[in-house]
């Protein structure tokens, strides 16, 4: 068009509408234990709530925040009148019983549809998160929410809310059994900040990181702790310095932490680097130096040790403690005391059949034996070790497997091999 | 009681504005206006660039204002054909007033004519004269704004959307609960009916709106009421095999789309 500019103004944060399928007289899936418009009201109250921890959206809103009737016009009409740039419909699956994944539906199947990109990377965080058969992102532009919104939509099934073959999906929300509403919250947030290229706060429950990118990270000397890069996966780039006296730099945890967690460090190595750098953890005990040789290993997570923490997780290095050479700041990981994935809740784990070795950390008071049963009860395995336990599951069909201490017969991990 | 004629011109499910004699007509995935008038011939259309998509439209006389993913904010001349790009940055839905003043959105901010009015803005209206402004806040209240003295009336409780000021500054806005709720200058807060999409008729001295059902993925029934403060609402259209939705009015004209189609029509509305 040949046309005129007139005036001109800045563009400021994004806006996102959560719209919770359902509500009211409509119940949406209908689960034994649990309904959709319960689960999904929930599910979105969470992702609201991490949404607007992160800098660079400036608004949330969700059409309906309570148990209520909203009819479908109502949600795009509110949405388009108040110009949101993303919406974002949350909603579980149903069908027989038998059928379990995860799908994801868009406007447009073109790769380059911003619609399809959020759908695309929603639906591989929740992959991520639950594990479940990957359904796929598909065409939604039949669905209402997504045909009549001006703004890109996407309306995602999580899960088949009736599942009912190898375990009750209802009770999982019902019961939040290894934080399943969280972890699909999470998901949700996880996947549109990626999309969006933002930071993505973390997983409350489960393992999760503190790069020196992250809130909570700071160093004494902006100036003097450089910023090199240090290549994937954790956000490119590392802050380094020579590890004189006045050196700190340092990791808090902006949620609270609490109970034992595994703390790890990611660090890259190099023939400048400290032979001995001092990690001063503090926890509940007060604190701890722990010294790592960042001459050679980095590149991966390297366990500085378990601590139990009581609310507030501070990680420093410290030039003063640490030998000549240069020190490296990246990231540290805090792993809750029986996850072992990425995205792992604290009680559950997923994984493919034939599944590889499980590590699983036994509580501090635990006995040190665990016993494996299957759904049916019977025992698959006793397993016995100090601080954790080694299992590799062998020729065992799909199916969910408890993981059980014989001393307080109470279930201590969910696994579910597919 | 009413005639009705089908434009079979458009297929899908467009946005749609009326004014004077007039009415715009966007289709499904936002790459044509059309502007047709009350005998349902398109006069004007507008047609997207390959790769863009318009969206928003408002049209007063013929004047048409709208936003494009690629341009910004677009004024379009129906007489001239003239173009004119006001903003290049992402604004909300656009609104003319019959006095020539342009009102939009941008970064939460109510926009006149390119000034400011420090309010932050999910959605607004403004009177035909241009002398009331009505906007919704970040928790849904409503605000009423008097554009001459700056008297601001807000009403909360609701979680209100798309309001519509009458010319005498009384406002008409849904909630997302499904209630239409006329707020007249008394002060007074009355639910009108239960339903969406109000639109009010200055010549008939009454709203229409849709009344809308659902499966929760789809709409399986839409019809258009029609009621007068203080009365009984009653059914505008009762045809079985279409679903009015939409509806939008102008001299002696009910405009709606089906639901079903995407299709836009029109009636009569002289003798209700």
């Amino acid at each position: 068009m040949i046309c005129s500019l007139v005036f001109s103004f800045v563009i400021a944060g994004i806006t996102v509408c959560i719209d919770p399928g359902h509500g009211g007289s409509s119940s949406g899936a209908v689960g034994d234990y649990i309904l959709e418009k319960d689960v999904v009201l929930e599910v979105a109250l969470q992702v609201h709530n991490l949404l607007n921890q992160v800098p660079g959206i400036s608004y949330t809103s969700l059409t309906r925040d309570g148990d209520y009737d909203v009819s479908l016009q109502a949600r795009t009409d509110y949405a388009n009148s108040a110009g949101f740039d993303w919406f974002i419909s949350i909603h579980e699956n149903a069908f027989d019983t038998t059928v379990q994944g995860t799908e994801t539906f868009c406007g447009s199947l073109d790769p380059q549809d911003p619609s399809y990109q959020l759908a695309f990377q929603v639906q591989n965080s929740i992959l991520d998160a639950y594990g479940y058969t990957n359904r796929g992102v598909k065409d939604g532009s039949y669905l209402h929410v997504i045909r009549e919104t001006v703004m890109p939509a996407i309306l995602g099934e999580g899960s088949f809310l009736d599942y009912d073959v190898q375990w009750n999906e209802s009770y999982l929300y019902a019961f939040n059994v290894g934080d399943h509403v969280g972890l699909q919250s999470w998901a949700y947030a996880h996947g549109i900040c990626e999309n969006l290229g933002l930071w993505t706060p973390p997983y409350g429950n489960g393992v999760f990181v503190i790069d020196n990118l992250s809130p909570g990270f700071a160093v004494d000397d902006s100036l003097a702790w450089e910023l090199v890069c240090s290549g994937a996966p954790w956000m490119m780039n590392c802050r380094a310095t020579d590890a004189v006296p006045e050196r700190t730099a340092s990791w808090t945890s902006l949620i609270q932490i609490n109970g034992l967690f595994t703390l790890s460090s990611w660090w890259t190595s190099g023939s400048d680097r400290s032979s001995s750098v001092c990690y001063r953890v503090f926890h509940a005990g007060g604190y701890s130096d722990v010294y790592m040789n960042q001459l050679t290993g980095g590149a991966e997570w390297v366990p500085l040790g378990s601590f139990t923490f009581d609310g507030d997780c501070t990680v420093q290095i410290l030039g003063s403690q640490s030998s000549a050479g240069t020190i490296v700041a990246d990231a540290v990981k805090l792993t809750p005391p029986l996850g072992t994935g990425e995205y792992e809740p604290a009680c559950l784990s997923v994984t493919r059949n034939p599944a590889s070795s499980f590590t699983i950390v036994l509580p501090p008071e635990a006995s040190g034996e665990i016993v494996i049963y299957d759904s049916a009860g019977r025992r698959i395995a006793r397993l016995q070790g100090s601080g954790t336990v080694e299992w590799t599951p062998v020729n065992l069909p799909d199916g969910v497997y408890f993981a059980m201490e014989t001393d307080k017969f109470s279930s201590v991990r969910l696994i579910y091999i597919r | 009681m009413f005639s009705a004629a089908w434009l079979l011109l458009v297929v899908g499910y467009p946005a749609l504005v009326s004014s004077g004699g007039y009415a715009a007509f966007l289709d499904e995935g936002g790459s044509e206006i059309l502007v047709m008038d009350g005998t349902g011939e398109t006069v004007y259309t507008v047609y997207a660039d390959p790769g863009e998509r318009l969206s928003y439209p408002n049209l007063r006389g013929l004047k048409l204002v709208f936003i494009s993913s690629s341009a910004g904010l677009v004024t379009h001349d129906i007489l001239t054909g003239d173009t004119e790009i006001l903003c290049e940055e992402h604004t909300g839905a656009p609104w003319i007033s019959s006095t020539g003043d342009l009102w939009y959105t941008l970064d939460d901010s109510l926009y006149r004519n390119g000034l400011s009015s420090g309010n932050a803005v999910p959605a607004f209206n403004v009177s035909v004269e241009g002398d009331y402004a009505s906007f919704t806040d970040r928790s849904d209240n409503i605000h009423i704004l008097n554009i001459e003295s700056g008297q601001d009336r807000t009403v909360q409780g609701y979680r209100f959307y798309s309001p519509v000021v009458l010319p005498d500054g009384a406002v008409i806005a849904p909630t997302l609960t499904g209630e239409i709720i006329y707020l007249p200058a008394d002060g007074s807060i009355n639910v009108m009916g239960n339903g969406e999409q109000p639109c009010w008729s200055s010549e008939l001295g009454g709203l229409f709106y849709s009344v809308l059902e659902d499966n929760g993925d789809v709409i399986t029934a839409a019809d258009i009421w029609f009621v007068r403060p203080g009365s009984n609402p009653v059914s505008v259209t009762r045809t079985s095999d279409v679903s009015e939705t939409r509806p939008g009015c102008s001299a002696g004209v009910l405009w709606f789309i089906d639901e079903r189609t995407g299709v836009p029509g029109f009636m009569s509305i002289d003798d209700l």
